[in-house]
């Protein structure tokens, strides 16, 4: 998997840019589902992710395989930008506000179900941002809204795995304190 | 722990991948058509700059003005080497004496020791240097950058911390390498290492010597909004070479300090209650892991005394310590004499021991 990556990166920049298509295809899902997670707006999500990828296109000279996996070096840019696009007020306004959505076309049990989650997923994202430190926040939102694990985590972040699981233990009690 | 996902709608998140992928790689395609139009005109383009090039160096050779222009520091590489060359002149002119073999096999023989004590007299020359930082002080806005011209050193940097003057003479080229020596009172150490700026990634290495010591600090930021300082330190102190990780995070109203060695680690942050100020310590030490509130007061001989009260496994622990820094002038003159005459430094030493020993209460819980 992670040679797959290396060697359509290597492609991309020695000889066919275009194959930089098939990194975008295999991570855009999973990459969608950890900013939308964050933003609760598809169109917002669809902005952030192509900024991303251009990002991550422009910096691909950098990416180096020995320090972490194509996957965790992609979610270091992406937690970057996101986190940085979130800090600013205006975001914090628009974030506030619902798009529409199919969700029409469910069950009001549906919708009902929907939006009690979505409005818990709200209320601990704000929690988080006023109880938690910065880096504790960082790691608490790669740990809920992303599929990484522990030791991907530590990875992306560029810090020790037995700092992270404690980073959790002691962040998932300061929640729990305040969302109860 | 359970993770946090939000509906998704699939059917939306296909259509925008395809938006995604066709408006990624047509801006990848504006950005190489562009690239390749000045591929086209390159040799042009050397061509004028090499000519313009050679013109300015014959006008500066003909005007008989010297080529020497002293190239300027910026806030970012000032900043950086206040806080580096602070950190290093700050460990090696304490010349850490970790605590001493015979000290430690009693320590070890006595089970109410704590793994905190036993590294006590490091961890209290970190936590002195780092204090500045945890207190949230920027210590680097007070350095005064003087120019120095026709002297040995192109640039003198000045700053105070805790009330001690550190003066840095230090040269640069061009390339990023720098030479220099830092000054606390008597105390001279020689210094070198590098510098390295590329678009938003800037690095910085120096090491400072002093006699047989040396300690080498390595900076690198990748992001210019960085909340999180991250240090890589190498030294040998007294001939033992150890590695170090130091980790600053700044908040807006909280900074907190990790060190890392190896497995061991502390955690150390600053809050107040009741109007003092208390230090606060998470540890892990050879696998023990451990709390300590640190409160910092005055007795009446106006020494700075540190209180610890640490929490170990099944131990509870009170120890009072002075401020090393409150015997500056007194170890100054010891440091001086300790390099003509080495039984004078087997006395200090025996000294610290005592130091180390007193106002201990413990308690099993």
């Amino acid at each position: 998997m992670h040679m797959e990556d290396f060697e359509i990166i290597k492609q991309v920049l020695e000889e066919d840019k275009n194959k930089y298509a098939l990194l975008i295809d295999k991570y855009h899902n999973e990459l969608f589902k950890y900013v939308y997670n964050m933003t609760n707006s598809y169109s917002e999500t669809e902005d952030l992710l192509q900024e991303i990828f251009f990002k991550i296109y422009k910096s691909l000279k950098k990416y180096n395989q020995k320090k972490a996996s194509f996957r965790t070096w992609m979610y270091r840019i992406a937690k970057n930008y996101v986190l940085n696009h979130l800090q600013s007020a205006r975001v914090r306004i628009k974030n506030n506000t619902y798009e529409y959505d199919d969700s029409i076309n469910k069950s009001s049990e549906d919708i009902e179900e929907m939006a009690v989650k979505n409005d818990q997923i709200n209320k601990v994202l704000g929690v988080m941002k006023q109880v938690l430190s910065p880096k504790h926040y960082e790691i608490m939102h790669l740990h809920y809204f992303s599929n990484l694990t522990v030791k991907e985590i530590s990875e992306t972040l560029m810090i020790p795995d037995k700092t992270i699981y404690k980073a959790i233990k002691v962040s998932v009690e300061k929640l729990k304190k305040e969302v109860t | 722990m359970e993770k946090m996902n939000r509906e998704i709608n699939e059917q939306r998140m296909e259509i925008s991948k395809s938006k995604i992928i066709d408006s990624v790689m047509e801006r990848i395609e504006k950005k190489s058509s562009f690239r390749s139009f000045f591929k086209e005109f390159k040799a042009k383009f050397a061509l004028v700059f090499m000519s313009i090039a050679l013109l300015v160096v014959v006008v500066i050779a003909t005007t008989g003005n010297d080529p020497y222009q002293p190239i300027a520091l910026n806030e970012v590489q000032t900043k950086k080497l206040v806080e580096t060359s602070y950190m290093s002149a700050s460990i090696i002119s304490n010349a850490v004496v970790s605590t001493t073999a015979t000290q430690l096999a009693f320590m070890e023989l006595d089970d109410s020791v704590t793994e905190f004590e036993k590294n006590i007299d490091e961890f209290n020359y970190y936590f002195n240097m780092l204090k500045v930082f945890i207190d949230n002080s920027d210590f680097t806005e007070n350095a005064v950058i003087e120019e120095l011209i026709d002297q040995n050193y192109q640039y003198k940097i000045n700053y105070l911390v805790d009330g001690k003057e550190y003066v840095f003479f230090l040269n640069f080229d061009d390339e990023g390498n720098i030479t220099g020596e830092i000054n606390i009172g008597s105390r001279k150490m020689i210094v070198d290492g590098k510098f390295e700026e590329k678009e938003d990634e800037f690095e910085l290495e120096l090491t400072a010597r002093r006699n047989n010591d040396f300690i080498k600090i390595e900076y690198k930021s990748e992001t210019s909004d960085e909340i999180e300082t991250k240090y890589l330190i190498k030294q040998n102190i007294n001939s033992v070479y150890s590695e170090k990780e130091i980790k600053i995070e700044f908040d807006s109203d909280e900074v907190k300090v990790e060190i890392i060695q190896g497995e061991d680690e502390f955690l150390l942050e600053k809050y107040s209650e009741n109007g003092s100020v208390i230090y606060f310590m998470e540890y892990e030490l050879n696998e023990l892991e451990g709390e300590v509130y640190i409160t910092e007061s005055i007795d009446e001989f106006g020494k700075t005394i540190y209180s610890y009260h640490i929490t170990e496994g099944d131990y509870e622990k009170d120890i009072d310590l002075e401020d090393p820094d409150d015997d500056e002038d007194e170890d100054e003159e010891d440091i001086e004499d300790d390099e003509e005459d080495d039984e004078d430094e087997k006395i200090d030493e025996e000294d610290d021991d005592l130091m180390l020993n007193s106002q201990i209460s413990t308690y099993n819980l």
